[in-house]
C-alpha cells in the first residue's frame, strides 16, 4: 500500500517535472494553439455545420440536410464558376508555372548584368493586384487598348477580350502565364544544385541538355513539388483580378469559384450555401494534394541527407 | 569575351554555372542568352512601362496614340492632381493601408518569432505531428474558414472596426510565415542557446537577446511580404474594411477602376502608380534578402 502511493507519488512528480520542463516551450506556442482553435480547427468544423443550414445572420440558422449540397449542380452560374476554374487551374498554372521556370533559367545563367536583371525581374511581382489589373484592363480595352492598337497597325482583326464573355477567361489564364509564377523559388533551387554535379557531367562528356534533363530537371524536382502545390491552392482561390477588372462578367464569363462563394455568402447572405460551396473546394483540394504527394514519391528526386 | 570571363569570377556567387558553351560557340550563346533575358525583361516590364507612360500623357495623347504612343510627348503630371482629386480621401486610404500593414506586421513578427522558435529550437512532445498540422494549413484555402471567421466577429459586433484585421496575426494568420521562420530559426547554431543556457540564461532570454537579433534578415522579408500582402488583400478589405473611414487603397482603387469612364485613363494610371510606389520602394531596399529567404523556406526539412 505504502509502496503504491510512493510510487504513485513518484509518477505524479515526474509527470510535474515534465510539466515544467515543457512548459516554456507550449508558452512560446500559446498564440499557434490559440490561433489553430479559433482560426482553423473552429471554422472548418462550422463551415461543415452551416453547409447542411439555410442561414442569412439575421434568423437563426435551419437545418436543412443535404439541400445545399443537391442545390449546387443545377446552379447554371456555380456550374460556370467550377468550370472557369477547372480551366485556369488545369491551364494557368502549369503554363504560368512553366513560365517561372524559364525566367529563373535565364536569370540564373552567367551573363553580365545579371544582378541587375534579377533585380528588374522582380519588380512586376512587387506591383499591388490593383495597379495591375487596372494596367491590364487598360491594355485588354476592347476599344482602343494597347493590344487591339497593335493588332490594328499589324493589319489583324480586332477582338472584343473582356466583353467577350467566351474570350474573357483566357484573358485571365493569359495575364498569369505572361507574368509567370514560383520564379524566386525555382532561382533558389537552381542555385542550391551543387556544382560538382555539373562539373562531374561535364567530365563525362554531357552536353548542356544533357545536364539539363539528368541534373537540373531532377534537382528542381523539389521545387517543382512546392510551387505545383502552392500554384494549384492560388488558383482554386483565384479572385482578386477577375473581382477587379470585370467583376465576373460579361455573363458570367469571367466569374470563378471564389467570387461566386464570396457573393453567395456576403452579397445573398446565403451562409449556408456559400459553406458548402468552402466545402466542395476543401473536399477538391484535399483530393489534388494527395494525389500530388501520392505520385511524388515517383517524379520527386530527395537527396539522401 | 575575356573581359566578359574575368567578369565572371569577379562576380562568382554560389549557383550552376550555365556557361553556355565556349570560345567559338560562346559568342553565339551569349548573345542568344541576351536576347532570351531581353524578351522576358521586356514581357515582364511592358505592363508597368505602359501604365507609367500613360500616367505621364494628356487625355487627347492617350485617346488619339495611333497606333501605340509609348513616350509622353510632352509629359504631364496632371493625371495625379486630377486622379488625387477626384476624390478627396486618398489620404486617409493611404494612411489606412499604412497603418493596418504596421500594426498587423508587428502582430506577425510577435506571433511567427515566438511560434517559429519553439518549433526550430525547442523540444516538446508532438513537436514534427504539429509542424505536419502546421503544413498542412498552409495548403488550406482561405475560403474555407472565411464564412465561420466572419461570423465570428459578428457575432461580437466587431466588423467595420480594426480587430478583425489584426488580432489574427498576433496569434496565427499565416502558417507560411511560421514555417519560414522555423526554417530560419534552425540555420542558427544551437550551441549560441547551449553557451548562453550555461550562463544561465533563460528561455526567453536566449529568444530575446540571442536569437532575435540574428532574425532580423527574415523578419525583414516577413515584413515586406506581408505590406504586399496588405496591400492586395481584396478579400479581407471587402469583408472587414468597407466602410469609407476603414477603406483600403486596393478598394479605392477599385472604385476608379469601376468609374474609369468618368475618372479617364489617366488619373486612374496615374493613381495606379502612386498606389504602387510605396510597394516597390519596400522592396527595392528588402531585395537583396529575397532569394535568401526563399532558399530557405524551400523543401527540405
Amino acid at each position: 500500500m505504502e509502496r503504491t502511493l510512493a510510487r504513485a507519488g513518484e509518477r505524479t512528480g515526474t509527470r510535474r517535472r515534465q510539466i515544467a520542463k515543457y512548459l516554456p516551450a507550449f508558452l512560446f506556442l500559446s498564440p499557434w494553439i490559440i490561433g489553430v482553435l479559433v482560426f482553423y480547427v473552429y471554422p472548418i468544423c462550422a463551415a461543415l455545420y452551416y453547409s447542411f443550414h439555410q442561414y442569412d445572420v439575421l434568423r437563426p440558422a435551419r437545418w436543412i440536410g443535404w439541400a445545399n449540397y443537391q442545390r449546387l449542380p443545377g446552379d447554371r452560374y456555380f456550374r460556370q464558376a467550377l468550370k472557369n476554374t477547372l480551366l485556369y487551374v488545369s491551364v494557368g498554372v502549369p503554363g504560368a508555372l512553366l513560365m517561372g521556370f524559364l525566367q529563373a533559367i535565364l536569370l540564373n545563367v552567367k551573363v553580365r548584368g545579371q544582378q541587375l536583371f534579377r533585380t528588374l525581374a522582380l519588380v512586376p511581382g512587387t506591383v499591388p493586384i490593383a495597379a495591375a489589373a487596372a494596367v491590364w484592363l487598360n491594355i485588354v480595352t476592347p476599344g482602343s487598348g494597347l493590344v487591339n492598337n497593335v493588332f490594328r497597325a499589324l493589319g489583324l482583326s480586332t477582338q472584343k477580350w473582356i466583353a467577350d464573355p467566351h474570350a474573357v477567361k483566357w484573358v485571365f489564364v493569359g495575364m498569369s502565364i505572361w507574368w509567370g509564377s514560383g520564379m524566386l523559388v525555382f532561382l533558389a533551387g537552381l542555385q542550391a544544385v551543387p556544382l560538382e554535379l555539373y562539373e562531374a557531367a561535364e567530365v563525362d562528356g554531357a552536353r548542356w541538355y544533357h545536364r539539363f534533363f539528368y541534373v537540373t530537371l531532377p534537382m528542381m524536382t523539389p521545387s517543382i513539388l512546392f510551387n505545383l502545390l502552392m500554384g494549384l491552392i492560388g488558383a482554386f482561390q483565384y479572385f482578386a483580378f477577375p473581382m477587379l477588372m470585370t467583376e465576373g462578367g460579361p455573363v458570367g464569363g469571367s466569374t470563378f469559384f471564389g467570387q461566386y462563394l464570396y457573393e453567395s455568402a456576403f452579397e445573398f447572405w446565403q451562409m449556408g450555401y456559400a459553406s458548402a460551396q468552402a466545402w466542395i473546394l476543401f473536399v477538391i483540394c484535399a483530393i489534388v494534394v494527395f494525389l500530388i504527394f501520392r505520385s511524388s514519391a515517383r517524379w520527386v528526386y530527395y537527396e539522401a541527407e | 569575351m575575356s573581359t566578359t570571363m574575368t567578369g565572371d569570377t569577379v562576380s562568382t556567387s554560389v549557383g550552376p554555372r550555365f556557361r553556355l558553351g565556349r570560345k567559338a560557340s560562346g559568342r553565339v550563346t551569349n548573345a542568344l542568352a541576351y536576347l532570351c533575358i531581353l524578351i522576358f525583361l521586356t514581357m515582364a516590364l511592358l505592363p508597368m512601362a505602359w501604365m507609367l507612360s500613360t500616367a505621364l500623357q494628356t487625355e487627347d495623347q492617350i485617346r488619339i496614340s495611333a497606333p501605340v504612343q509609348w513616350i509622353p510627348k510632352p509629359a504631364t503630371l496632371e493625371n495625379f492632381v486630377t486622379g488625387w482629386k477626384a476624390d478627396s480621401n486618398w489620404l486617409l486610404y493611404f494612411r489606412n493601408n499604412v497603418y493596418w500593414a504596421l500594426v498587423s506586421s508587428v502582430g506577425l513578427v510577435f506571433s511567427s518569432t515566438l511560434v517559429g522558435y519553439a518549433f526550430a529550437r525547442m523540444q516538446f512532445p508532438g513537436r514534427e505531428a504539429l509542424m505536419l498540422l502546421n503544413i498542412a494549413l498552409m495548403l488550406l484555402p482561405g475560403q474555407v474558414t472565411m464564412i465561420p471567421r466572419f461570423l465570428i466577429w459578428a457575432r461580437v459586433d466587431l466588423v467595420g472596426t480594426w480587430w478583425p484585421v489584426t488580432i489574427p496575426f498576433f496569434l496565427l494568420a499565416s502558417p507560411y510565415y511560421v514555417f519560414l521562420m522555423r526554417q530560419f530559426l534552425r540555420t542558427i547554431p544551437m550551441e549560441l542557446s547551449d553557451a548562453a543556457r550555461i550562463d544561465g540564461c533563460n528561455e526567453f532570454g536566449i529568444f530575446w537577446r540571442i536569437v532575435i537579433p540574428l532574425t532580423k534578415p527574415a523578419i525583414a522579408v516577413l515584413v515586406a511580404g506581408h505590406i504586399t500582402w496588405c496591400w492586395n488583400a481584396l478579400l479581407t478589405s471587402l469583408i472587414y474594411l468597407k466602410d469609407n473611414q476603414h477603406r483600403q487603397l486596393i478598394l479605392a482603387l477599385r472604385g476608379f477602376i469601376g468609374e474609369r469612364a468618368r475618372v479617364g485613363w489617366g488619373p486612374l494610371m496615374a493613381m495606379s502608380v502612386l498606389v504602387a510606389l510605396p510597394v516597390i520602394v519596400v522592396y527595392f531596399f528588402m531585395q537583396r534578402y529575397f532569394i535568401q529567404a526563399f532558399i530557405l523556406s524551400g523543401m527540405k526539412g
